[in-house]
């Protein structure tokens, strides 16, 4: 009997979905064109940073240097003409600027020590941070290089080296892991944003009152209606898999079991936000400003989409454990680039039954206390 | 007489929208607790990364070079496996972001042939963070190589550092992270209100047919328009201007540069928002439509807008295409005047494209909501 009417409600929220065309498309294309979008145009990683030099000394050892500055692969030379010297990074035309000053060779060689003066936009802490990484990356191999064939000759030995392999992903590939990431975003944002209309839709229109006016108890509604749009955002995650695998060879690693499991569920606690945001707001516009500000912030914000999460402070950590996004995207990455299996996953898929078991509880609540008010 | 029926139904439009309380806290209280939250959150720096220390000679020089890698929180020593297996398998089911390993000849190896190897194995999912952490462990290497030279000099002739480069941070000394994320997040917020605001509240007057009703009154479209507009823009500039207030007292975040100007601008963008949300809801058939496509607009806006993520290490294509994306600019102007205190001479390019932007998407909005009224 409840199992019927949940299936009642399951159809008849999907035949009501499914009744406008272009929005059915819509739901399913914009997903796509936003995962060619993250997946084709955003680097993390730092490249083209507009530097300009400024050589005094002329000598082959500056020279080298400055060879070594753009061997690091993050600099281009920035057009500096007719821009004083020293007002490029005021006037914006460049992020870095490196100054040799003259007789660099000469304290080098004389077994004083060679200054180089960098002046780094700092108003853009990205590329400030990898700068300031590289350039110290380029002094203190000179300086090994320096140590090494001048003054100190014998001294050469004593080099620990330090052999850095990077795992999973040696290439450092981006897509592998931004489209994972990606997918947690977009799956965040878009079965939430229909669940959350269609109720309000209800709301405004006043079909709603009929539902309570009829012998559906809270939970069947809810259920139903979470049953439906679960399965249109399965639909989403599929076709984002798919697209994934083809055009960013983004594939399992490892047993899938957990992604699909994960993936249930994490659609679940979505939709039961969805559900949320539309029990309490009264107008599509408060839901969809509620969506924006609540679902698609943290999902690119708080949960570790593209800056990791280690040095959050204290009390706004605590926030971002509350985000299940967080989670899912964590277990897509393990699935698709490092592939632990349960292992590596098992306390992720908790958490995100908890908060959806939370997050169901208060959702059950404010249906009823909307029910009993109406 | 005209400005008169404008100015009544600018009042109109501006109580219908404060009537809705749920929409006007999402577009006032929400950003401002949004942009303190996210801007304590948001860091690109790498800090307290996982290091599972597998230490095989545990020897003075081999602790010390254990703690060279914790000493400036960039690695948190986290766990100490008893055998290379054990610390294979805490990186690959992510319970470590990163190796070290010690090998028990390492001592050994320095002092009979001057050179010694220890192994770095690091988490390569993230492809930035896994860049810099690699930066990270060469200059900690180098450093120690540099300290232990040091250690073994004999007094009389003390060892000159031959090379050094005096790194300077412009406009940002301090290198806080929020000194650039405040901005970015600032300008994604009003980004996301403007848009979805303008969006949902035009589309609900056509799915209401109240339209109709305005068109019979003797109102010129322009005038019906301009009262869209102004109402939204003056709510989501009284919120910026708290942000501002918020940002200042919560980040210390500098305001360096003509204040009017940043105003003028920001204004400017808002309105440019608002043209856009409009323009989509002429464009959709109804409300799931608009609001499809309002909140799918917002992810390459915001992501591609260099809010969080750096414009120039973006592939070329994208690069070009951050040229027609209306935050881009914005961001440029609102972080020049904020963190450098630069002036229309270096940022006019920036200020032309949004002049062209206002202009193109108040016409095109304009002329579409007067095709549809006719």
């Amino acid at each position: 009997m409840i199992m019927r009417r949940i299936r009642n409600q399951f159809f008849k929220e999907l035949e009501q979905f499914q009744r406008d065309r272009l929005g059915v498309a819509l739901a399913f294309i914009l997903p796509v064109i936003a995962l060619l979008i993250i997946g084709f145009a955003i680097r993390l990683e730092a490249k083209n940073i507009p530097l300009v030099v400024r050589d005094l000394d002329q000598s082959t050892l500056s020279r080298s240097y400055i060879e070594q500055l753009y061997a690091t692969n993050l600099f281009v030379p920035a057009e500096w003409q007719g821009v004083r010297f020293p007002d490029a990074i005021d006037r914006g035309t460049a992020q870095v600027q490196v100054t040799i000053p003259p007789g660099f060779a000469a304290d080098v060689n004389a077994g004083r020590t060679g200054e180089v003066l960098v002046v780094i936009d700092g108003s853009d802490v990205i590329n400030a941070r990898v700068t300031q990484l590289a350039v110290d990356g380029v002094t203190l191999s000179a300086v090994q290089r320096a140590l090494g064939e001048g003054q100190l000759g014998e001294l050469e030995q004593f080099a620990i080296v330090a052999q850095v392999r990077l795992w999973f992903n040696p290439g450092r590939q981006e897509s592998l892991f931004i489209v994972p990431g990606s997918y947690g975003v977009i799956l965040a944002i878009f079965p939430p944003l229909l669940i959350a209309i269609a109720l309000v839709r209800e709301k405004e229109q006043g079909t709603i009152l009929q539902l309570y006016a009829s012998s559906l108890s809270a939970v069947e509604l809810l259920l139903g209606k979470s049953l439906a749009y679960m399965l249109v955002g399965l639909g989403e995650a599929v076709l984002l898999f798919i697209v994934g695998l083809l055009l960013f060879g983004v594939r399992f690693i490892g047993d899938p079991i957990p992604l699909v499991i994960g993936t249930l569920i994490f659609l679940f606690t979505g939709v039961q936000l969805g559900l949320i945001i539309g029990i309490f707001t009264t107008t599509q516009s408060a839901a969809v400003q509620a969506i924006g500000t609540i679902k698609v912030l943290t999902a690119f914000l708080l949960a570790g989409f593209l800056f990791p999460l280690n040095s959050v402070p204290f009390p706004f950590s605590v926030a971002s454990y509350l985000v299940p996004v967080r989670y899912y995207i964590e277990l897509c990455r393990d699935v698709f680039v490092r592939g632990s299996g349960w292992f590596g996953t098992w306390y992720l898929i908790v958490a995100m039954v908890l908060l959806g078991i939370a997050e169901f509880g208060i959702a059950w609540w404010g249906m009823r206390r909307m029910q009993l008010s109406s | 007489m005209l400005n008169h029926r404008l100015f009544a139904l600018i009042i109109k439009e501006a109580t219908e929208l404060l009537r809705n309380r749920q929409l006007v806290i999402f577009l006032t209280i929400a950003p401002i607790i949004s942009m303190v939250i996210f801007g304590y959150v948001l860091n690109s720096n790498v800090a307290n990364l996982r290091l599972s220390i597998l230490d095989q000679n545990q020897v003075a020089i081999s602790r010390e070079l254990v703690d060279a890698f914790t000493a400036n929180h960039v690695f948190l020593a986290n766990r100490y496996p008893h055998s290379q297996q054990d610390l294979t398998q805490q990186v690959e089911h992510g319970q470590a972001d990163a190796g070290l390993i010690i090998p028990s000849s390492f001592s050994r190896d320095l002092l009979e042939t001057g050179k010694s190897e220890v192994a770095v194995v690091i988490d390569g999912i993230n492809a930035y963070t896994s860049g810099l952490a690699k930066g990270y462990v060469t200059a900690i290497t180098t450093q120690f190589n540099l300290d232990l030279l040091q250690q073994v000099q004999p007094l009389s002739t003390p060892l000159n550092i031959p090379v050094r480069s005096q790194i300077t941070f412009r406009y940002n000394p301090g290198m806080l992270d929020s000194w650039f994320f405040v901005p970015g997040v600032i300008g994604v917020i009003m980004t996301l209100s403007a848009i979805l605001a303008a969006a949902v509240e035009a589309v609900r007057e056509k799915d209401q047919g109240t339209l109709e009703q305005l068109l019979m009154t003797p109102v010129a479209s322009t005038a019906i328009l301009i009262s869209k507009i102004v109402p939204i823009s003056a709510l989501l500039t009284v919120t910026l201007l708290m942000c501002f207030v918020a940002a200042r007292w919560a980040f210390q975040l500098p305001f360096r540069g003509n204040l009017l100007l940043l105003l003028f601008f920001s204004i400017l963008y808002i309105s440019i928002g608002v043209a856009i949300g409009l323009a989509i809801s002429t464009f959709s058939k109804n409300k799931l439509q608009t609001i499809l496509v309002g909140i799918f607009l917002n992810i390459p806006i915001i992501l591609l807008g260099g809010a969080i993520t750096a414009v120039n290490s973006m592939p070329l294509l994208f690069r070009w295409i951050a040229q027609i994306n209306p935050l881009y600019h914005y961001l440029v102007i609102l972080r020049s005047i904020l963190l450098k205190g630069a002036g229309l001479e270096v940022w006019w390019f920036h200020a032309i494209a949004m002049l062209v932007f206002a202009t193109v998407t108040l016409l095109v909005s304009a002329n579409r909501y007067r095709n549809q009224l006719g």
